[in-house]
């Protein structure tokens, strides 16, 4: 283990002034897009990515993770307060952090919600830093081959996640795959897809395209429903020291906290399960595990730090796929993705051997900003009910601007612009009729990543690629997810895992 | 009037019938990904479009949320061709208070506070503070540049 770079990487962030500086601005950020029902994490990324543009990649990539590693913590404040959930991550908390409130108890759900958020967010960091040194050879090992045939594991996987949508799925994740063709071939250099426009010779930029299906939908969606105006609940005020007791029950509950902290961690590194499925698994485990299940739904304290662990350790697991493999495990990692690589840095096994401080100070940013973000939200337990009185919205058309101008400033072509709505009303009408969009992003992230790698492979060892061991293993993997895939849907009918 | 869910399936399979159209004019060396993937994808398309065609499930949306849907795409390509128009620093925000007075009926000051806050993010935070050149607008950079 590398124990000189993993502590100068956290001397460096926690004496840089700048990095500080910018870890303060990034979770409030991210607390308040998590706190706002329909906005979430991902608006959150799109809203920074033209403040990034120009960065070096520390800062930027600095402020952009501590930002959306605590969107979930944000998210649970009005799931406990007014049962209203932030994100779909949330959901889980719900069941018992509200009906907490509903007895009094409020401000001790709010303390166990971020008690659990912290400690999943610091235990989530450990999981990937302690995974580096065994994950190492193995991402070394890799090469073309593997690498083609772990970009269709990515969607396969993916698209089988698509539960009794398989069909619609698959057909997104091979959508974007074709979205990812757009542009100059890079064995022949002759345009595809570019319909004789010089902006699209560079293709579809990930950014775009990722704005086009989540972001610009959800605003369309979000201004398309009207209740957003209505107050959230009633403003109450609530005292610090009940949210210290439920602090308290975190590490009473410790056996669960750290439990439910490495089940997400491990969640999150698969692709495509993404924070609805390890809050909800890791929430039936507490309920399991209870020698009295039957509190729980009535304001049962381990049905909000099983779940409120689980939701931020997972950005742990999740970081591991999309930095070492470029493969994300879910729509905001495809979209933190799309950001690294506009600020020069690029994901994928070289990252272990250039850029190891880098890894290390994206893990300790993990870490800290989990720490910072439950110190601000303590300092803020008083004023937290009054969240009740914002709106949505207001920020429909700041979101709709800024999404226009990261479009922008991620390819520097204007037309891109007249490009994203068009890509935005397909996204929308997909969104609408229940296309699980992630196989599409996947698809667009991993289209360039399979093409490159499989002109290397056949290059090097023509057909025969597939044979060699490791590629073997994939190709059981593939065979095995579409396998498994089959299995559960004949036994459950509707198993179904949510557009992460 | 066809429902959504034929709509949208009928257009995924016509995008991929003319994108794999489309990659038999490209090189063999170019077109032989397009096809591998976009094959595929035309029969899964096609067999999603023959399910929805089959398919007696009904979900039609009220007229008064599709009339709001079709509100806000409206809104969206407003944004849209307005800032091409007039760019960011002067359409942007513009658009924005408009947004705001308009569609949902917000006091005047309002929107003209969030038209102020817009302009001085782009125009002094992007433009003055971070360096960043945005994009003129097309009318705007037809008429003086």
């Amino acid at each position: 283990m590398h124990i000189d770079v993993a502590l100068g990487s956290l001397y460096t962030l926690l004496t840089t002034p700048y990095l500080v500086m910018l870890m303060f601005i990034a979770v409030p950020l991210g607390i308040f897009f998590g706190a706002m029902p329909g906005l979430g994490g991902k608006i959150g990324i799109v809203l920074l990515i033209p403040f990034i543009f120009g960065m070096d990649p520390i800062p930027g990539a600095v402020i952009l993770l501590a930002m959306h590693s605590v969107v979930h913590t944000g998210g649970s404040i009005p799931s406990i307060l007014f049962g209203i959930p932030g994100d779909g991550t949330s959901t889980a908390v719900v069941i018992d952090g509200y009906e907490m409130t509903k007895k009094g108890e409020g401000g001790r759900a709010l303390g166990a919600s971020f008690g659990a958020s912290g400690l999943g967010g610091v235990l989530g960091a450990v999981f990937l830093g302690l995974m580096l040194p065994v994950l190492e050879p193995v991402i070394l090992a890799f090469s073309p081959a593997e690498f083609f045939l772990l970009a269709i594991l990515g969607i396969t996987f993916i698209a089988t996640l698509s539960g009794k949508n398989i069909v619609k799925g698959l057909s997104l994740g091979l959508f974007g795959l074709m979205i990812a063709f757009v542009g100059l071939d890079p064995s022949t250099g002759g345009p595809r897809y570019t319909f004789g426009q010089l902006f699209l010779w560079d293709g579809v930029h990930i950014i775009t395209a990722v704005l086009a299906m989540y972001a610009l939908p959800e605003m369309i969606g979000l201004g398309s429903t009207k209740n957003v105006t209505m107050k959230m609940g009633k403003s109450t005020r609530y005292k610090v020291s009940e949210v210290w007791q439920g602090i308290g029950d975190v590490f009473r509950h410790w056996k669960l906290s750290i439990r439910t902290s490495l089940i997400g961690a491990v969640i999150g590194l698969v692709p495509g399960l993404g924070g609805d499925a390890a809050s909800w698994i890791c929430y039936g485990h507490a309920v399991q595990s209870s020698k009295t299940p039957e509190r729980f739904g009535k304001g049962a304290v381990e049905g909000v730090i099983a779940p409120e662990t689980a939701n931020n350790s997972k950005e742990g697991g999740a970081l591991l796929p999309t930095l070492f493999f470029a493969v994300p495990g879910s729509s905001g990692m495809a979209l933190l993705l799309g950001a690294f690589l506009m600020l020069g840095i690029q994901p994928g096994p070289t990252i272990v051997t250039e850029n190891l401080d880098f890894v290390w100070t994206l893990i300790w940013t993990l870490a800290v900003a989990n720490l910072l973000c439950v110190v601000i939200l303590i300092g803020l337990t008083p004023w937290l009910g009054s969240l009740a009185n914002l709106r949505p919205s207001l920020l429909i058309p700041f979101v709709l601007t800024f999404a226009l101008l990261g479009c922008y400033l991620a390819s520097g072509a204007w037309q891109n612009v007249g490009l994203i709505f068009f890509l935005a009303c397909l996204g929308y009408m997909l969104k609408r009729h229940n296309w699980p969009r992630p196989p599409f992003v996947i698809g667009v992230v991993l289209g360039p990543v399979a093409e490159d790698s499989l002109h290397k492979a056949l290059a090097i060892w023509g057909p025969s690629f597939f044979l060699r061991p490791l590629s073997l293993v994939l190709i059981g993997l593939i065979v095995g997810s579409i396998a498994l895939y089959v299995w559960r849907s004949r036994k459950t009918g509707n198993f179904e895992v949510p557009d992460a | 009037m066809p429902e959504g869910r034929i709509v949208i399936s009928g257009l995924m399979l016509g995008i991929f019938v003319a994108m794999v159209g489309m990659a038999f004019t490209f090189a063999p060396g170019a077109r032989m990904l397009p096809l591998v993937i976009g094959i595929p994808g035309v029969i899964l398309t096609a067999m999603q479009f023959y399910t929805e065609l089959h398919s007696k499930e009904s979900k039609r949306a009220s007229s008064e949320h599709v009339k709001r849907e079709m509100t806000m795409i409206g809104w969206f390509l407003i944004f849209v061709v307005g800032i091409l128009c007039f760019g960011f620093i002067y359409g942007a925000p513009v658009l924005i208070a408009s947004y705001l007075y308009f569609s949902w009926k917000e006091k005047w000051y309002t929107a003209l506070i969030s038209m102020a806050l817009a302009y001085v993010v782009l125009d002094f935070v992007f433009q003055e503070f971070i360096g960043i050149i945005l994009f003129e607008g097309l009318i705007l950079l037809y008429l003086f540049y």
